[in-house]
């Protein structure tokens, strides 16, 4: 390309560049290790609770002898027919204890 | 078993440290050129010149090493231009440009017309003419530079040396025209 050397002089850039961005990189990789060790780590960490929790709230198998989603009854289906109640109404009866008794009434 | 199925293909590094300094040496003083039609400025020049290059180390893993000197001036345009919208809205805010009244003592009356021409011209003239005065690029880098084609690259400058021998008259003669 034709230069215009008179329009656009070349001029000299001021001494000591190169130390100056050697500086300047340096700075740069220490900012990156800056960022690293406060985003990437903690979310690390973060993430590994997250997954510690997960695991240690997974479901249990049940103990031996206990079929899943079994569960120990407070009250035994009563054999008695729905019964007569107080005032006509007719309902359950399910005793659940000694003079405890469980009315249904639907 | 030969030790290269022992150990994993390793790829060098696109961009070392060292490749860094050398880029720099070799393209200091041409970006610094550049820089300085923007901004005017040896010192700001000099700032915005060396923050290119910690760009384009801060992205080393995606820098090509085919393409890593249009990188640089493509970064270092950008930075020139934002800085001097910056400091013109700068000057705008602060009134600086009407209590500025005397330029500075080291300016000649060439520089200050020259200043002036290169000023006028609109962004993307000054960036295609300026990248080729002083870049040491061919038309068709400075279209990979700039992102358009080398068609328009030489338009482009044609038109922006047309402004700038209108404004400037003689001093715009070409290095290698019979004067």
């Amino acid at each position: 390309m034709t230069r215009h050397s008179r329009v656009f002089p070349e001029l000299d850039p001021p001494p000591g560049g190169l130390a100056r961005l050697r500086e300047r990189v340096g700075l740069v990789d220490g900012r990156r290790a800056r960022l690293l060790a406060l985003t990437v780590v903690p979310s690390l960490a973060a993430a590994a609770a997250a997954m510690a929790l997960v695991i240690a709230r997974a479901p249990r198998p049940p103990p031996p002898g206990l079929a899943p989603y079994d569960h120990p009854s407070l009250a035994e289906p009563s054999a008695t027919a729905p019964a007569v109640l107080a005032g006509g109404a007719r309902g359950l009866a399910v005793p659940i204890a000694p003079d405890v008794v469980l009315y249904w009434v639907p | 078993m030969t030790s290269s199925q022992l150990t994993p293909t390793m790829t060098p590094a696109p961009f070392e440290r060292a490749a860094l300094e050398s880029l720099y040496l070799r393209l200091e003083r041409r970006v610094f050129n550049v820089v300085y039609r923007w901004l005017w400025n040896e010192d700001d020049a000099a700032e915005v010149t060396q923050e290119a290059f910690a760009k384009v180390w801060a992205m080393r893993e995606r820098v090509k090493s085919e393409t890593v000197e249009a990188l640089v001036f493509r970064i270092a345009v950008n930075l020139a231009s934002n800085r001097r919208r910056a400091r013109r809205l700068w000057d705008f805010v602060t009134l600086e440009a009407l209590t500025a009244s005397t330029p500075p003592p080291d300016h000649g009356d060439t520089r200050r017309r020259v200043r002036a021409a290169v000023d006028a011209l609109p962004e993307k003239l000054r960036r295609v003419v300026v990248l080729g005065e002083l870049s040491g690029m061919t038309a068709k880098e400075i279209g990979a530079v700039l992102g358009i084609p080398e068609g328009t690259v030489a338009s482009r400058r044609h038109a922006a040396v047309a402004v700038l021998r209108d404004r400037l008259g003689a001093l715009m003669e070409a290095d290698d025209d019979p004067a």
